[in-house]
């Protein structure tokens, strides 16, 4: 699937995370060499707690790295000011997170316009585009619903429908399906 | 993002009314507490604004309106001498015993008005006219005089009573402010007032003026002073003089003061911590919104807007509660209740600065937050 001959979408150096200190330090990424090319889907597997998440985090910028070197489109994303990188990942990334995050107050349609409105586009064309994705997620009669009121499953696809929205670069999933139905988790 | 911003805070109910509840009632604690207390000093000083005459001449050394310092009656014709007062008038005032037919004793406030003018005479009458204390043996009495001495059945307009072995007939009933010792007020005029009480050197209480139109009080009061030697105060002063001389010399100020110190600390504290509680349970929230990609002051905005929103809200439940106290229990002036708007600017003021604070260490919360947290 590699082609050399193409820059790396994202590239991980000697990258370095360890958490805690003294006696109770544990190094989690130990100097992880990476390259990941666009069009490319990558997975990770591995044990719980092996640090699949730590990478994950580190690669969205979202979790600062203490050795190394993480070049997401060719943005040196670890030396970025931590205001620019994070209009970076907001117009560049999308995540579906393990534990869904959508904001409780928000209707399906509003939690899927978030990522827009991040990005200043105003509320009736986010809910617009908002709702476009919800119909391609199957979940046309469920706009208006507060995520309480809708299943595990649907919960999930609100999540690939926020993170899809803004239609991003690179997409950065932490065990997305792992609440899908089978069938509905192959189509995703 | 105002807009997600006010559908995070009004979303969860529960919390959105624990949170507006803990500052409605720190609110409605401070306006409450603020408010009788305020209406404690305004009656302190009723025996002044009752009259309702801009300049008040008497002895210097005068510390409150009700510890009476006798000047010599010659102060009237001086101060009418001065340059720039309009009239002046001489008030008498002084404790008396009154006794009622049935031999029953009430200690009373006499205030002696001068006959011609009647200055500082009550505003509003509520039985009989005010004018007929000019008839022989007349008197008007306050309100709480008629509470105070057995109710209407017992005290009303024709009543005949005793003040030093002589006869007094109430020929009317004036509404005035509750004064802070609530001792009867027995209206009558200056001369036959000196009839009733017992013969003294120095009779004359106060020196009541008014400066002429277009000439600054203060000028008028300074050359009061200068010329007079007395002390000349305006009503605003004398009334402030009064209240500090209450809060110095009786427990209200240090009992009340600690009561609406320790309020406005509790009040504000609940005020602060709730909000903080508030944002630090939103803190997933927050970091799933920075994971994509709000920057910090996006944040910081919306959690400035949550803050002063609720902030706002719970100042005018608090408020309109604490004035529906004030409305039910204070009507017939039984409780004394003076909400002003100083106060309610400054429990404003205190209750966005404490809403800023709270947001603002959320704030500080929010900068260090590593949007991590929402892979966790």
């Amino acid at each position: 699937m590699n082609d050399d001959s193409q820059p790396a979408a994202v590239r991980a150096r000697s990258v370095v995370k360890s958490f805690g200190s003294g006696d109770t330090q544990v190094t989690v990424l130990k100097g992880i060499d990476l390259d990941i090319y666009l069009g490319e889907l990558l997975l990770l597997v591995g044990e719980s707690g092996g640090g699949k998440t730590t990478l994950l985090s580190a690669i969205a910028g979202i979790l600062d790295i203490d050795n190394g070197q993480i070049d997401v489109l060719g943005v040196p994303l670890s030396s970025l000011p931590s205001n620019k990188r994070t209009r970076f990942r907001g117009q560049t990334m999308g995540f579906i997170y393990q534990q869904f995050n959508l904001l409780p107050a928000l209707t399906a349609a509003e939690n899927v316009s978030v990522p827009l409105l991040i990005q200043k586009i105003g509320r009736a064309e986010a809910l617009r585009r908002a709702r476009v994705m919800l119909n391609r997620v199957g979940l046309g009669d469920r706009m208006d619903f507060l995520p309480k009121n809708l299943s595990g499953g649907q919960q999930q696809r609100v999540a690939i429908a926020r993170a899809l929205v803004n239609e991003p670069r690179l997409l950065i999933c932490d065990e997305p399906t792992a609440a899908l139905a089978d069938q509905t988790g192959k189509r995703s | 993002m105002s807009y997600v911003a006010l559908k995070m805070l009004f979303g969860d109910r529960a919390k959105y009314l624990m949170l507006l509840c803990g500052l409605t009632f720190a609110v409605m604690l401070i306006v409450q507490q603020g408010s009788i207390f305020w209406g404690l000093m305004m009656w302190s000083q009723a025996n002044i604004s009752n009259l309702n005459v801009p300049i008040w001449v008497t002895d210097p050394g005068i510390a409150q309106v009700d510890e009476v310092k006798p000047i010599a009656s010659t102060a009237v014709d001086r101060v009418r001498s001065v340059d720039g007062v309009e009239w002046a008038v001489p008030l008498y005032r002084g404790l008396l015993r009154a006794r009622l037919a049935k031999g029953e004793y009430h200690q009373i406030t006499l205030t002696g008005l001068e006959s011609a003018t009647l200055i500082g005479r009550p505003a509003e009458v509520l039985e009989g006219r005010f004018e007929d204390i000019l008839q022989p043996d007349a008197v008007a009495l306050d309100q709480w005089a008629v509470e105070r001495m057995g109710g209407p059945t017992v005290v009303t307009v024709g009543t005949i009573f005793e003040l030093n072995d002589k006869l007094a007939r109430v020929v009317a009933i004036a509404k005035t402010q509750k004064s802070f010792t609530n001792v009867p007020v027995v209206y009558t005029t200056y001369e036959r007032a000196l009839r009733y009480v017992p013969r003294e050197r120095r009779t004359l209480s106060y020196v009541l003026a008014k400066a002429r139109d277009g000439v600054p009080v203060a000028d008028v009061i300074h050359r009061i002073r200068a010329e007079t030697g007395l002390g000349a105060f305006t009503e605003e002063d004398f009334g402030f003089k009064t209240i500090m001389w209450v809060l110095k010399n009786t427990g209200i100020g240090i009992n009340f003061g600690t009561t609406i110190l320790l309020g406005f600390i509790v009040g504000m504290a609940i005020a602060g911590q709730t909000f903080y509680l508030f944002t630090i349970e939103n803190l997933r929230q927050f970091g799933a919104l920075k994971a994509m990609g709000a920057s910090t002051f996006t944040l910081a905005r919306m959690i400035l807007l949550q803050a002063f929103t609720v902030g706002l809200t719970g100042y005018g439940v608090g408020v309109g509660l604490a004035t529906a106290f004030g409305f039910l229990t204070a009507r017939g002036g039984n409780l004394p209740f003076a909400e002003t708007w100083q106060l309610l600017l400054l429990v404003l003021v205190a209750l966005l600065t404490i809403c800023l604070v709270s947001a603002s260490v959320s704030i500080l919360k929010l900068v260090r937050l590593e949007p991590a947290i929402v892979f966790r």
